[in-house]
């Protein structure tokens, strides 16, 4: 069957078996379903079968995130260890096609990563901008919270939900020239709920504390999260040229992580959309270095007294 | 920049030119280097650059520190050398073998101008 979604102007299609490993993945995607059957921007199809294989002659290129990638014929394939799934990626017809023997936690999160990054590319050639960042509306500002990968932008997401903020997106902020738009997918947020905040796993839905239509102007704080080694946090006021290479250096270093790297990477063209998309977000915003300690409680109260003082 | 532009080559380099985005310019970095990467964006008084095949941007630096639009290239000065020697070598030669082969004066003198043509020059030194 076919379900169809809208993300940030992107109509995506899926064509899925009933059941499956579809059927954990379509829980992240329930907010973007659209009824009717639209001309889609790009495909993706998940397809459970006995056979599953690569196509011979397929050369090893790189390894990603614990799979092998392969070239074959023009299109990217990504293998899990065990030969139990392939994911292959057309990237001239902007579709992605999972077939899968045996339903594992690698495919899993491996379909959700590329299906972000298929509905991230394909958003991008509509003059969309993504930033590897998580944005909370709290007190009538935008607030985005930048940083590497486990620095904490979920994390602080969820303090500031907690303290009474709407969530606009986690891990990738959309950004169309004008607006922010709400966007969640690929959240890493269930990983370690209970033992940081409390939390059942499972008991949190991100989606559930966004407004889904609305559309957020500019950035008005935009803060990089780093961690270090202290019982304090503090905050340090950032040079807006920094904060905007910061962000060039992120945007390239998750692109790194993907199937894209090779085309993308040093497209000048691309380079210059991203560039004019983030200037445009940091227009009017403050930005702020935020170090955060090692006391949970103590990083909530000083985040929040320092975004309440901003 | 490479393979457009290698290590040590001479760049011709106009001034006055007003740099757009995509040029290939000349600056000093902060540590008072001079480098040709590409211009990516300028934002908020700063510039921003990349080499083509350098997988890192480089740190922004304020326009004032923009020395010029490279504009193309030209000899260094060892291929200078290595012409001037080969001319001192084989022009003698050159002139007795054009009497034997009736080798017109005309291409003779073309050919010596084409070996001596001189321009300004810059040296550019390639980074990361």
């Amino acid at each position: 069957m076919d379900d169809y979604y809208r993300f940030a102007g992107v109509i995506l299609r899926i064509s899925h078996d009933s059941g499956g490993i579809f059927s954990g993945i379509e829980q992240e995607l329930k907010y973007y379903r659209i009824e009717g059957a639209i001309d889609p921007d790009c495909t993706a199809s998940f397809e459970k079968r006995a056979d599953v294989a690569l196509p011979q002659g397929a050369v090893r290129t790189d390894v990603m995130g614990g799979q092998a990638v392969y070239l074959h014929g023009g299109r990217v394939y990504l293998a899990g260890k065990d030969n139990g799934f392939v994911i292959g990626m057309d990237f001239e017809k902007r579709g992605m096609a999972v077939e899968y023997s045996d339903e594992g936690k690698d495919l899993q999160n491996a379909s959700r990563w590329l299906l972000k990054w298929l509905i991230i590319k394909t958003a991008e050639r509509k003059g969309v901008t993504f930033l590897h960042a998580s944005a909370a509306h709290y007190k009538g500002r935008n607030i985005i919270f930048c940083g590497d990968s486990h620095c904490g932008k979920s994390s602080s997401l969820i303090r500031m939900v907690r303290q009474g903020a709407r969530a606009i997106s986690d891990d990738s902020v959309i950004f169309d020239g004008k607006h922010i738009i709400p966007f969640t997918l690929n959240t890493s947020i269930d990983n370690d709920l209970e033992k940081r905040f409390g939390i059942a796993s499972g008991a949190f839905d991100i989606g559930g504390y966004m407004d889904h239509s609305e559309r957020y102007r500019n950035a008005d704080i935009l803060v990089f999260l780093r961690i270090w080694n202290s019982t304090s946090s503090e905050a340090r006021p950032m040079e807006r040229n920094k904060a905007l290479l910061a962000m060039m250096k992120g945007y390239q270093k998750e692109l790194g992580f993907t199937p894209y790297a090779a085309r993308d990477r040093n497209d000048p063209e691309l380079l210059k959309q991203i560039f004019a998309g983030y200037s445009a977000l940091l227009e009017n915003a403050k930005c702020f270095e935020f170090y955060a300690g090692n006391d949970e409680e103590e990083v909530r109260n000083a985040l929040i007294s320092f975004l309440d003082g901003a | 920049m490479s393979p457009s532009i290698n290590p040590k080559e001479s760049l011709l380099l106009d001034k006055e030119a007003a740099p757009e985005l995509g040029d290939v310019v000349l600056f000093e970095n902060r540590f008072g280097k001079k480098i040709a990467h590409r211009l990516l964006h300028r934002f908020g008084g700063y510039c921003f650059t990349k080499g083509d095949n350098c997988p890192r941007f480089d740190f922004p630096f304020p326009e004032d520190k923009l020395l010029g639009v490279v504009v193309g290239k030209t000899r260094s000065a060892e291929k200078k050398l290595l012409a001037g020697i080969l001319l001192a070598v084989f022009l003698p030669q050159f002139i007795i073998h054009s009497r034997l082969f009736g080798l017109k004066n005309k291409k003779f003198f073309l050919l010596l101008s084409m070996a001596s043509r001189h321009y300004p020059h810059i040296e550019v030194k390639k980074d990361g």
